[in-house]
């Protein structure tokens, strides 16, 4: 290692040993929430360690470029002793070359792969973080609720909220002060589903409980109905509705995470199971007719079945399984049609529970230029079957400027062919299909057939759309190879282009503008050097970094003014050429000036 | 002589060539924001002034030192350009209309427009479209007007809308957070010298405030490296502008609350305080002689 470099090294480790202290105490403070410091990004427990210590790794490395340019002129200027530099000017300015060089594919690693790379892990630490509030906050939600008011339904998002928070955070029991265990949270659900539905199919109605109940304990409870259906001119359904409010009881201390007694839950079980047999044998299996209507409307959903109309096939066999849960043959069909239909239609619940999970939020383009076409997706999520959008808004200009076509969709799944807005009820056969606010002439909604939405192909993909959110907030944050691609097909989405072309063309020409700064600044350490020995240009360690970051974020600034205007002027072609001649130019000036002033030293 | 008034050329060439620079980048930065909106002066003239100044006399200074000639009259030539580029221009760039393109209007076609509520507007032709940020259904306009002294849009069938105050352009091009405060702290300067309740008063608020950045030469006057001048120098400079700011807005606001009913005092107090700050460095600055220090190089 040569003398410069040698004691380039000593002092940028020095001047970072400073810069690491500094910035560790400023996170201490934010840390420790003092007023007048910004508050640190809020992670998850399990994330807090390597946040903070990601959020120090990307404070420090973001004083890299300025730290060394300081370290190169405090080099240059007052270490470098003439006595070191090589003998003939060739080859000093090819050490001083060298050095810039290297210097400027440290900071173009930096800029282009590390930072960008840092900044992306940040903002996944604070994703998982937001979207774990918003899934638990949706759980709660549906958990305050009360069991008495929770749907089968609503359980089943509850399960699902949870599924996905386990996903999100396996390891979350071993964590402490948090609000909830999901293990044990889990462990309650899984059990109650079971129960839940047993008692619910089992249900005859859903009175609410009179005064003398309500003061009736659980054993109360379930004695009373195990009476009455013991007994010779027994209320089989008032027995029942004591049997599923005994059962709602259990439900609640479950919730509440108290011991419930199993035999009890057995003899309410008992007791419900019952009393339903009773009311059925007395009602459908004594009734020919309505046994008629049953097995009419089985044979119908089977032949649905069968000839592979699997939506019809699914809310037949769902009535049919509600009034009679013991029939296995229902039961088993139910379940398949279920899983068939779910492959090409979507259900509104589900729907509701997947958009739980946070995504892009308003994303608004122009999805044609003639006719102007306008779309809003109230929100986007990308999973691994498609892409899912909410709220879904088109409206089309004729081209009088008056609404030709207008309509909004509430859910649907976009794919390679397109986007499929057949969304049902899962309970009942109600369409929740896109609703038409204006059509003119020609500019008729789209149907596939006479009921159902056709597939609907907008104009652009869903990679298109990446860059929207992040054009309301900061072109900076998309990585290097993706801001020319998104620059050139943002304006026709509606948005400009300049802030995705000067941020792709600054973060591409920094390293070699910091080469040029590196020669020209080195020239100016080299003017200012001294040969005394004098201890006071250590006062420069601790306030030259400073100056040389203002220098750089104004650089920077101005460089940014720059390129955007040129970029309006001219357009990218010219600019690029504008930026390699003006490269060229200044590095020839400063290699030749550094070999100049090594020659008359 | 010679040498002071190349001294003084090179200030006033300096002074001009940093004019003409800043100029442009308020230009572009008008160019590339919609309204020009984030930008801390309306006129760009006032924008250049204080910088360019400085920048000029740093430069002078610098050439001075090296090249005094008649130190006395190179001090004093500069004294007296700082001061009259100081005060002559101030009716002059206070009559210019703002270069601000505010009355322009920023929606442009097939853009989207940030609004004010976090609606969207995109322009296509007369008609527009607006775009509600709450989710409700988009709305379209036949007629759209820009009212540009209220900074809103006026709808044929809907309430107006007020221009939104962030756009992606406005934070993109944004200024430093360094570069910011240096602005607002060069507005509050600018703004309290081009307002004047006495012109008198204000001619000696310009002499001392001239007076003060000559104090510069004390650091060329130090036995110290030519780098360590420099970051001094800057460093001299960013406090004397802090100073400017304490003494025109805060020390005359303290003084109102304690000492009520005495005008001239609250008047006069900032050119007290900084002409005594002025007349230390000057005082210091004879006795580290500038122009006869030997320089450790």
């Amino acid at each position: 290692m040569s003398p410069l470099n040698r004691r380039l090294a000593i002092t940028f480790f020095s001047s970072l040993a400073v810069v690491v202290g500094a910035d560790l105490l400023w996170l201490l403070l934010r840390l420790a929430g003092v007023s007048w410091a910004a508050p640190l990004p809020v992670w998850l427990p399990e994330d807090a360690f390597w946040g903070f210590l990601l959020q120090w790794a990307h404070d420090l490395l973001s004083w890299i470029p300025a730290l060394g340019l300081s370290s190169l002129m405090l080099t240059v200027a007052f270490q470098w002793s003439p006595m070191e530099v090589p003998d003939t000017p060739a080859k000093a300015t090819r050490q001083v070359g060298s050095l810039a060089v290297f210097l400027s594919v440290f900071v173009a690693i930096l800029t282009l792969w590390i930072l960008p790379l840092t900044d992306a892990a940040l903002d996944k630490f604070g994703f998982r973080d937001q979207q774990t509030r918003s899934l638990e906050n949706a759980y709660f939600a549906l958990k305050n609720l009360g069991s008495n008011k929770q749907t089968s339904v609503e359980i089943q998002e509850r399960l699902n909220l949870l599924q996905r928070l386990g996903q999100l955070r396996p390891n979350q029991s071993q964590q402490t002060g948090e609000r909830m265990d999901y293990d044990f949270e889990l462990q309650i659900l899984k059990a109650r589903i079971d129960l839940d539905t047993f008692f619910r199919l089992h249900a005859l109605s859903e009175t609410p409980e009179e005064s003398q109940e309500t003061s009736w304990t659980l054993e109360q409870l379930i004695g009373h109905a195990e009476a009455s259906l013991a007994a010779q001119n027994g209320d089989e359904f008032r027995a029942n509705l004591w049997g599923l409010m005994a059962y709602r009881r259990i439900v609640n201390a479950l919730e509440q995470g108290l011991t419930v007694d199993s035999a009890l839950l057995e003899r309410a079980k008992q007791v419900v199971q019952k009393s339903w047999s009773k009311v059925y044998a007395k009602t459908l299996s004594n009734d020919e007719r309505k046994k008629a209507s049953y097995f009419f409307r089985k044979g119908t959903s089977l032949g649905d079945f069968h000839f592979q109309n699997y939506l019809e096939a699914y809310y037949g066999f769902q009535e049919l399984h509600r009034e009679n849960p013991d029939d296995a043959e229902v039961t088993q069909h139910l379940s398949i049609s279920q899983q068939k239909v779910s492959q090409t239609v979507l259900f509104r619940q589900d729907m509701d529970v997947l958009f739980h999970v946070p995504g892009l939020n308003n994303v608004i383009f122009v999805n044609r230029d003639h006719p102007l076409e306008i779309v809003r997706i109230g929100r986007m999520l990308g999973t691994d079957r498609g892409v899912y959008v909410k709220d879904f808004e088109f409206l089309r200009l004729a081209d009088d400027g008056s609404v030709a076509l207008h309509w909004i969709g509430p859910y649907g799944r976009w794919t390679s062919s397109g986007i499929d807005f057949r969304v049902w009820d899962k309970e009942a056969p109600i369409p929740s299909f896109p609703h038409v606010l204006t059509q003119t002439p020609g500019n008729e909604f789209p149907m596939r057939n006479s009921v159902e939405p056709a597939i609907f192909m907008p104009q652009v993909t869903p990679d298109d759309l990446d860059a929207l959110q992040t054009a309301k907030q900061k072109a900076q944050m998309l990585p290097s190879f993706e801001l020319l691609v998104h620059g050139k097909s943002i304006q026709a989405l509606g948005y400009n282009p300049v802030l995705f072309q000067t941020e792709f063309l600054l973060r591409w020409t920094a390293p070699l503008a910091y080469f040029v700064g590196v020669l020209f600044l080195f020239l100016l350490a080299w003017h200012t050097r001294t040969t005394t020995t004098n201890r006071t240009w250590w006062l420069l360690v601790p306030t030259l970094p400073l100056l040389a970051e203002f220098l750089v974020q104004t650089t920077a600034w101005v460089s940014r003014l720059a390129v955007g205007g040129l970029l309006v002027l001219s357009g990218l072609e010219t600019v690029l050429l504008v930026l390699a001649g003006a490269f060229v130019v200044s590095a020839t000036i400063g290699v030749g000036k550094i070999y100049q002033s090594l020659t008359h030293r | 002589m010679k040498e002071a008034t190349v001294n003084l050329l090179v200030f006033l060439l300096v002074f001009a060539l940093s004019a003409v620079l800043l100029l442009g980048l308020y230009t572009l930065a008008l160019l590339l924001i919609p309204g020009g909106r984030g930008l801390v002066f309306a006129n760009p003239y006032a924008a250049a002034l204080f910088p360019s100044l400085l920048v000029a006399l740093t430069v002078a200074q610098a050439r001075s030192v090296k090249h005094p000639g008649n130190f006395r009259l190179t001090w004093a030539l500069q004294w007296i350009a700082f001061f009259f580029l100081l005060t002559l221009p101030l009716p002059w760039i206070d009559s210019m209309p703002p270069v601000r393109i505010s009355d322009a209007n920023p929606l442009r076609n097939h853009h989207f427009l940030p609004l004010q509520d976090g609606s969207q507007l995109l322009g296509s032709g007369q008609t527009s479209v607006l775009i509600p940020g709450d989710g409700q259904p988009m709305e379209v306009s036949q007629e759209t007007q820009f009212d540009s002294l209220n900074q809103r849009f006026v709808f044929s069938n809907l309430p107006p809308k007020n221009l939104g105050s962030l756009d992606p352009e406005q934070e993109y091009y944004q200024f430093t957070p360094g570069l910011e405060s240096l602005e607002l702290d060069l507005l509050a300067v600018y703004s309290k010298l081009s307002k004047p309740q006495n012109l008198v008063i204000l001619w000696f608020e310009a002499a001392v405030i001239s007076w003060l950045f000559l104090g510069g030469y004390l650091l060329f006057g130090l036995r110290t490296w030519s780098l360590v001048k420099i970051v001094a120098l800057l460093i001299l400079i960013r406090l004397e502008i802090i100073l400017m700011v304490y003494s025109l807005w805060s020390l005359p606001e303290l003084l109102k609350i304690w000492i009520p009913g005495a005008p001239a005092l609250i008047e006069w107090s900032p050119v007290v305080l900084i002409g005594l700050s002025a007349s230390t460095l000057f005082f210091l600055t004879f006795l580290a002689k500038p122009h006869r220090a030997e320089f450790v190089t």
